[in-house]
Parts: C-alpha cells; sequence; structure tokens
C-alpha cells in the first residue's frame, strides 16, 4: 500500500511545502482515519481522540517542509507525531482510559438481539483491555497489522525496525492476547 | 477466547471513524492555518550581494535597466558637481593674481599679529604699575630707598627702653669694677 503510493505521496508533500495547501488536503483525507483509529485505541475517548488527531495534522501542515524524503512513508512521520502528542497527553493531563466508551460502529452486528449486542460489547471491551495490557511495540504492531492491515514490510518501515523484528512481535503479541483471554469465552 | 475471535474483534476496529463534522471542520481549520516556513527558504545557500542582485535582476529585467541608469545618473552628477565647486578647474584663472592676494591677505594678518602683541606688553605694564600702588607690602618698592629709609632709622634718637638698658648696663659695670 505504502509503496504504491509512495511516489503520490512524495509529490503531494512536495506541493504542500510549497504552500498548495489542496495537496495536503488530499494527504488528510487519505490517512487521518488511520491516524484517529491508532490515537483512538489508545486514549478511548472520542473527543480526546479528534483533538490529537487535529493537532497531529495540524503539526504535520506547519512543520510540511521539516519532513525529508528519506524512503520512509509520510505515514512514518504521521505515527510518529501521533505517538508523541499521545504521550504528552498522558504526561499532562493523567487521564485513565474508559473502555467502556465503545464506539457503536464497532458494534454493528446482523441481528440487532439485545443480549448478542451486549455480549459483543463485553468481548470488544476485553480484547481492548487486553491490548492496552500489551507492551507498547507489541500494540503498534498488532494495530497495524490487524486494524490497519498493513504487510510486514510497510510496518517494518513505521516503526524504524526489521520485518523478521515485526514477524516477532506479532506473535509474542498474539501469544499475550491469548493468554490474557484464556479465561474469556466470547 | 480462541485466536480466531480475537482477530475478528482486531478486524472490527477498522469501522472506528472520526465523526464527518469534525473531519471537515478539523480538514478547514487546518488548511486554513499558514505554514510556518523557515528562514532558509527565502534566503540562498550563500548569501552574497552579487548573488543576490543577480537573482533579483535576472528575474526582473527592469530592475536591472532602473539600477543601471541610477548610477550612471549618480556618477554624471558627481562630476559636475566637482567642477563646479573646486576652484582648480575654473577657465581663465590668472595664478599670478591669486599668489598677490594671498599675500596681501598673509601681511595684513601680521600687521594684526604686530598690534596685537604690543596691546599685550601695554597691559602687562598697566597691571604691574596698578598692582604697586594697590599693594600695602613694600616689596615692590625700590632697594635703595628701603636702605636709606633703614639708616635714617639707625641715625635717629633712640626709645626710651633701649636707653634705660644701656645705662643699667653702664651701672653693672661700675659695680663689678
Amino acid at each position: 500500500m505504502i509503496g504504491a503510493n509512495k511516489k503520490n505521496d512524495i509529490d503531494l508533500i512536495r506541493r504542500a511545502a510549497e504552500g498548495e495547501s489542496s495537496a495536503f488536503g488530499l494527504l488528510y483525507d487519505k490517512y487521518h482515519r488511520a491516524i484517529y483509529r491508532f490515537v483512538y485505541l489508545k486514549v478511548s475517548h472520542r473527543e480526546e481522540a479528534e483533538d490529537i488527531t487535529h493537532h497531529v495534522f495540524l503539526n504535520a501542515w506547519q512543520n510540511i517542509d521539516a519532513f525529508e524524503d528519506q524512503g520512509l512513508p509520510i505515514t512514518s512521520w504521521l505515527y510518529k507525531i501521533a505517538h508523541n502528542k499521545v504521550v504528552d497527553y498522558y504526561r499532562t493531563r493523567r487521564f485513565t482510559a474508559n473502555i467502556d466508551d465503545i464506539p457503536e460502529e464497532i458494534l454493528n452486528i446482523a441481528t440487532g438481539d439485545d443480549q448478542e449486542l451486549v455480549q459483543r460489547r463485553i468481548a470488544v471491551k476485553k480484547v481492548l483491555e487486553a491490548l492496552r495490557s500489551l507492551p507498547e511495540d507489541q500494540q503498534n504492531v498488532v494495530m497495524m497489522r490487524f486494524v490497519e492491515e498493513l504487510p510486514h514490510k510497510d510496518i517494518a518501515q513505521v516503526l524504524g525496525k526489521s520485518e523478521g523484528t515485526i514477524r516477532v512481535l506479532q506473535h509474542r503479541a498474539i501469544k499475550s492476547l491469548q493468554h490474557i483471554l484464556k479465561d474469556y469465552e466470547a | 477466547m480462541k485466536p480466531k475471535e480475537i482477530l475478528h474483534i482486531l478486524q472490527s476496529l477498522k469501522d472506528i471513524e472520526p465523526r464527518k463534522d469534525f473531519s471537515e471542520e478539523s480538514r478547514f481549520l487546518i488548511l486554513s492555518t499558514k505554514q510556518k516556513h523557515s528562514l532558509k527558504e527565502y534566503l540562498p545557500s550563500r548569501v552574497s550581494l552579487s548573488g543576490v542582485l543577480s537573482q533579483s535582476f535576472l528575474s526582473h529585467p527592469l530592475r536591472a535597466i532602473a539600477f543601471t541608469f541610477a548610477g550612471v545618473l549618480i556618477i554624471v552628477t558627481a562630476y559636475t558637481a566637482t567642477q563646479e565647486i573646486s576652484p582648480l578647474f575654473l577657465p581663465g584663472l590668472n595664478q599670478g593674481k591669486v599668489v598677490a592676494e594671498a599675500e596681501m591677505i598673509n601681511k595684513t594678518i601680521n600687521i594684526e599679529l604686530d598690534r596685537l602683541e604690543y596691546f599685550d606688553a601695554t597691559n602687562k605694564t598697566g597691571s604691574s604699575a596698578l598692582n604697586q600702588v594697590t599693594s600695602k607690602q613694600l616689596d615692590h618698592l625700590n632697594q635703595s630707598i628701603l636702605e636709606k629709609e633703614a639708616q635714617n632709622i639707625g641715625t635717629g634718637t633712640l626709645s626710651p627702653e633701649v636707653e634705660m638698658n644701656e645705662k643699667l648696663n653702664e651701672i653693672l659695670k661700675q659695680i663689678n669694677q
């Protein structure tokens, strides 16, 4: 995904750095949902996630000329900004994640059965709790691999690690999730 | 929970999306914000006057013509002003007359200097005389006058105290004999 769009992204970045706001608008349209999800899964609060996402892209727009093409995708840069913003957020606000605030779109199920909806809500809550209990690099790999469905190569570029390391982290993360959720039957 | 179920729930998290209102509002706000540009963007990598001028002139040829015209105008004005002000460039100037006039001015200055010296000497003499008249001390008087005064005092009658002392001395001498 990143490799195919990389040339186009570089062109958009160059135009945005020259002050062409519409070019940055296209980058925003392309990546703001993924960054929002990444932030939301870390803070578990819709408004806070929106606020952080806004500041991630505002920061990127204001400093787009600082982005240097070193063969890395722009998502790598955006995820790094997002990560720093989340760290700042927890450092300053000491906010505890509220997992009860589960977005309704995840709970969309075909039957509309209330009991099934409750079970689904509990299952999602358990998985989110288990995900947050993982070390940060494992959390990031799980989010990018299974939520964003990025290939190992792209995750390696974004996180600045080798593909082999990403595979190891993914394996450990799944094992840990299984271990944490072994007593829970969905 | 089985791995398949875990992965299924994880994949469903992709449905998480920001509100459409937020996306539109945030996009608008970001794009209406000015970018922070570093100063280096506006400057060439090596700043030099010739570089800046050549870049400026290449992008604006009319500016180059205007600068050239202004330069020529400044040179012509400076040359003309020099010609007008300096007497060395006056045509038909008689140098002999200029030298004679300079000598005349020099003589006049010398006469005035002599007069000033005379006034200075007169002033000194006058002030010295005034000092002698007004001073109560006798330092300023002539030495010969002072000696004559001393002699007159010496030859005059002695004071009664001195005369008494001399007589007493004589009586003492007689008693001792």
